[in-house]
């Protein structure tokens, strides 16, 4: 499927996910089976999509690598992902935290460091005109700043709360995490918005867009859910629904660069 | 009459976008200390071959090969 045709199916999915995760029927079993069914097959698409641009790049490119890795990523998560929509959907439980998903969370999420570091590096060695090195790595600095003045508000209740060692060593890796992804992470949407009017554009924004929306959820997800807030789990949903069907995307629009 | 700086950009835009497409004709340019006045076909291989390592981390090899190609191509008014 080309990038034009995925982002209108996409646009279309995101809408729906909207509307069940936002409206008063969040918490019902039908729309909690299709915001878990929705968000696993984004995922699937995001991994099917990263794997096409793997093999769109040729083995001696060194790009190839971190989108392999991207890819890899991508698929921890998923598994991860069905494990909390075998609880939800097949079991019609609340997802317990942590979970047998967790490890695959885990891996995914240093993958994804890994392949965005990369992604960043490349850019940033590639000669073309995306400004100073100042200019190239301020957003970066820039969600570093913010990580050191958020990270004691948000990680102080998570340590303070009662939980068990291990829900507490995932609360405080999942932002943690994502903080640092961010970091070159906002280097890339910076690129991307770079090359405005341009097919990579198409690339760029979607997967950095997707990417933020997911560990922007990831942070969220960890501070609220240690202090017992179920409220905010629609609008939660909503954001990992938005970044697991933004994602493939931005592969698929690399994809269709690679084929065209 | 258009510029051939402008049909280089006009040849980078689809995948960079006007902008960044310009920006880099304009680094070469600089680095080669050229002005567009100067720039003529016989620097088109040395604009390609400067624009190529950048173009293939983001466009892959075989397609930043097309538009390498497709510049020298201009040589000959493409």
């Amino acid at each position: 499927m080309r990038a034009s045709r995925f982002t209108v199916l996409a646009a279309v999915v995101i809408l729906v996910g909207a509307v069940a995760c936002l409206g008063p029927w969040q918490a019902t079993r039908p729309a909690t089976v299709l915001i878990a069914l929705s968000k696993l097959a984004g995922l699937i698409g995001a991994v099917l999509a990263s794997f096409r641009v793997v093999a769109g790049f040729g083995n001696d490119e060194p790009q190839r690598r971190p989108w392999l890795v991207l890819a890899v990523a991508l698929a921890c998560t998923t598994v991860g992902q069905s494990v909390l929509a075998y609880h939800q959907v097949v079991l019609d439980v609340r997802a317990p935290f942590p979970s047998p998903g967790d490890p695959f969370f885990v891996v995914g999420a240093l993958l994804i460091v890994w392949a965005m570091v990369a992604f960043a590096r490349a850019a940033s060695s590639s000669g073309l005109p995306l400004g100073t090195p100042l200019q190239f790595w301020s957003p970066a600095l820039a969600v570093l700043a913010l990580l050191a003045i958020t990270a004691y508000p948000v990680l102080h209740p998570v340590l303070e709360a009662p939980a068990t060692p291990v829900a507490r060593i995932l609360n405080v890796f999942y932002p943690a995490a994502s903080f640092v992804t961010l970091a070159p992470l906002a280097v890339m949407q910076r690129v991307g918005l770079r090359f405005r009017g341009g097919s990579l554009l198409r690339v760029w924004v979607p997967l950095t867009v997707g990417f933020a929306a997911v560990l922007v959820s990831d942070v969220l997800f960890a501070y609220f859910s240690t202090l017992s807030m179920t409220s905010l789990d629609g609008a939660l949903d909503f954001l990992y629904l938005l970044g697991y069907w933004t994602i493939p995307a931005g592969a698929l629009g690399q994809a269709d660069v690679l084929a065209a | 009459m258009i510029s051939l700086t402008d049909r280089v950009v006009h040849t980078l835009a689809p995948y960079l976008g006007q902008t960044a497409a310009r920006a880099s004709v304009q680094m070469f340019l600089e680095k080669s200390r050229l002005q567009v006045g100067t720039f003529g076909t016989q620097h088109l291989g040395q604009l390609a071959e400067t624009l190529k390592p950048g173009l293939k981390v983001f466009i892959g090899a075989a397609r930043a090969e097309v538009v390498a190609t497709e510049i020298l191509g201009l040589r000959n008014g493409g």
